[in-house]
């Protein structure tokens, strides 16, 4: 609020220790602060049981039709019905999707070997395998974020097949995990809050309740 | 080390506190305009905004193209709703084969609005066999840089792209976008048509159903005689609508030798949508009553029993978008009025396209078509008594004076007297302007291969073989 009323931001600031500092002192301080998988405000529990109650009306569907076993729900609901119910529950302004990493850990030719010498050309086809791990973070218009990792893994004739196939898989696969924690990340600010966990005079704790109220 | 892990650490973490600063600001400056925002890209997309092309094996892949996602994006957020920025750019292979270079290339993009909502996604572009390197890599990269734009725009709506991943909406999506190879606009069955067909088979006494009355109200025609009498197009380019003054008194009998106005003949008598047969019962009774005791081939066909004037409204069929002109007394423009008397240049005619009436089958036989009724009871022995001909197929075209020697030969057959009578009866409701159904439209009701019957021979003996016409079931008999 400070930023908006004095033109003085600390969002760009970079916070420096010196070689006396350890890292739990600096903690302490709570510089910035860390909603990571926790509730900034109660617009966000709010709007995160409409999107999570978004997200059981379709698996319902699913669980109660004999067809499917029990899978895990981020395997069964598409990336991209999960954007639409947050950009539903959420509104398109209410959340942002940040991909802090993209990795390649392997690339190999697979099945190429035992083919090239059998047929004994050069150009024959290999294939490739590419695997990605990603990660993604969502990050809500109050502050909270999920973060994730998802991993990709692709199996092609053609190379940048395969690293366009598993690098989008491997993030659709963050997407959906960060998404599908925001429902226990809710239902342990329920349980913290109840213990009195934070301590911190924020979102949560005893101290900020008394302060609003 | 641990310092410089905190202080990643911290950028990081504080990069959304600011931005819900920046969000809480927007809302409040425009808070409405987040509510039409949200509204547009809740819509799914229309066709017009979705192209396919083959994907992986034999199926199509739905997809959006990128100048077409920028649009988009400018049109929901504004031009200066929205912002791209390219976060990284990796290049993960660069082959070489023969000299020729293949890149794959992956980018990361950013996409923020106003408020400081983003998105990020990646995409992917990649070039083979690209002689140079560095243009090899160039369109690489231009082709990651559009494909990641495109993914992190959709994931703000459907109306941005999410919905071409929905498998059901793009089996809808395909059936509304499938045109015919040909597609004719002018072959539409149309709601229009419909509207045309209930009037005509609806109710006759609204007079000009389909047609709206130019420029006078309805209350003045009502009490003068049946509708289609009055039934008139008025064949101006573009319809005015004519202060009440203007219209003129017309009197519509077929016999007058010249029509009183400007207008021609067969646009008097227009019943475009009124066939001969379909005569109503009161109004043929009417026209029985109003004739003489007598019968029909005494009675002179120049008398007229109904000799009252009629008022002449210009009608005219104009589009439904040209109605509310026509109500706000407005000027119609020409091309929204339906013009009576089109003529397409593609279809040739081969049947007099003003006047509706039989081609007859003594034509046919003249001409040696095949097709001829009595060359198929030639083929039969005639079985119980033969008839004497009569000549009941009449051109409706035919003036009445031209007709009247014909009438006593027609009575005389006493098998068919009554059906002449009924015939003659008909005439006269022909003559005073009821039923001459002309087919102006210029629309060919007849079959093509028919020749054109001889209208201005009317009094050339002509056999008609076969069954006597039959009469509508309604005409009563008024003797």
């Amino acid at each position: 609020m400070s930023a908006y009323l004095t033109n003085l931001s600390y969002e760009n600031a970079v916070y420096a220790t010196g070689a006396g500092v350890s890292d739990s002192d600096v903690q302490d301080l709570q510089i910035v602060e860390n909603w990571l998988n926790r509730p900034a405000s109660e617009w966000a529990v709010q709007k995160i049981g409409v999107f999570q109650s978004k997200i059981e009306q379709y698996s319902y569907r699913i669980y109660h039709s004999s067809r499917y076993g029990k899978h895990p729900i981020a395997k069964l609901i598409p990336a991209f019905t999960l954007i639409q119910y947050a950009n539903e529950a959420l509104g398109y302004d209410g959340w942002s999707l940040e991909v802090t990493n993209v990795n390649v850990t392997s690339c190999r030719e697979i099945g190429g070997e035992a083919r090239a010498v059998n047929s004994g050309e050069s150009t024959v086809e290999l294939k490739y395998e590419v695997l990605t791990e990603a990660h993604v973070k969502v990050v809500l218009k109050d502050g909270t974020y999920t973060q994730s990792e998802g991993f990709g893994k692709a199996v092609a004739l053609s190379k940048s097949d395969c690293f366009n196939k598993s690098k989008k898989e491997a993030i659709n696969n963050a997407l959906k995990k960060s998404f599908l924690k925001f429902e226990t990340m809710v239902l342990d600010h329920e349980k913290k809050v109840a213990s009195n966990y934070y301590v911190d005079g924020l979102y949560g704790s005893k101290q900020w309740s008394k302060q609003s109220s | 080390m641990i310092e410089k892990s905190l202080i990643h650490v911290g950028i990081k973490s504080a990069r959304p506190i600011g931005v819900s600063q920046a969000a809480m600001d927007a809302s409040k400056t425009n808070g409405s305009s987040t509510e039409d925002i949200q509204a547009k890209l809740d819509k799914k997309l229309g066709p017009e905004y979705i192209s396919k092309r083959v994907g992986f094996g034999a199926n199509r892949v739905a997809y959006i193209e990128g100048w077409k996602a920028i649009n988009l994006a400018n049109q929901i957020f504004g031009y200066n709703g929205w912002s791209t920025e390219v976060k990284s750019i990796t290049i993960d292979f660069m082959d070489e084969r023969q000299g020729k270079f293949c890149i794959g290339c992956t980018a990361i993009i950013r996409v923020t609005l106003s408020d400081g909502t983003f998105r990020e996604d990646i995409g992917y572009g990649t070039v083979e066999n690209e002689r140079r390197k560095s243009s090899a890599f160039e369109r690489a990269k231009k082709s990651a840089v559009t494909d990641a734009l495109k993914r992190s725009l959709r994931a703000f709506g459907n109306a941005l792209g999410n919905c071409l991943y929905d498998k059901s909406f793009l089996a809808k999506i395909d059936k509304v976008k499938f045109d015919p190879p040909d597609f004719d606009e002018g072959n539409l069955y149309r709601a229009t048509d419909e509207f045309a067909e209930n009037s005509r088979a609806g109710d006759s006494s609204r007079g000009a159903p389909t047609g709206l009355p130019v420029g006078t109200p309805r209350s003045d025609h009502e009490a003068r005689g049946p509708p289609y009498k009055r039934r008139n197009i008025n064949q101006t380019p573009n319809v005015v609508p004519l202060p009440a003054p203007a219209r003129e008194l017309q009197p519509q009998h077929a016999q007058q030798p010249q029509p009183p106005s400007d207008q021609d003949p067969d646009e008097l008598l227009d019943d475009s949508f009124m066939f001969s047969d379909e005569l109503q019962d009161d109004d043929i009774i009417a026209a029985g009553e109003a004739q003489p005791t007598t019968p029909a081939l005494d009675r002179p066909v120049e008398s007229h029993p109904n000799p009252q004037a009629q008022v002449q409204t210009p009608v005219a069929f104009v589009t439904a978008k040209a109605a509310p002109n026509l109500q706000n007394k407005a000027p119609v423009p020409p091309g929204s009025v339906f013009d009576p008397k089109f003529r397409a240049q593609s279809i040739r005619h081969t049947v007099d396209q003003t006047t509706s009436a039989h081609v007859k089958t003594s034509v046919l036989r003249e001409r040696g078509l095949p097709n001829n009724r009595s060359a198929i009871y030639n083929q039969y022995a005639p079985k119980g008594k033969l008839i004497g001909d009569t000549n009941t197929a009449q051109d409706s075209s035919v003036p009445p004076r031209e007709r009247q020697p014909i009438l006593p030969a027609v009575a005389s057959t006493a098998t068919t007297t009554n059906i002449t009578h009924h015939e003659a009866s008909a005439k006269e409701v022909q003559n005073n302007g009821y039923a001459n159904a002309g087919q102006p439209n210029g629309t060919s009701v007849h079959a093509g291969n028919v020749i054109p019957p001889a209208v201005s021979s009317p009094a050339a003996t002509v056999r008609s073989v076969g069954k006597p016409k039959a009469h509508h079931p309604n005409v009563r008999n008024p003797l």
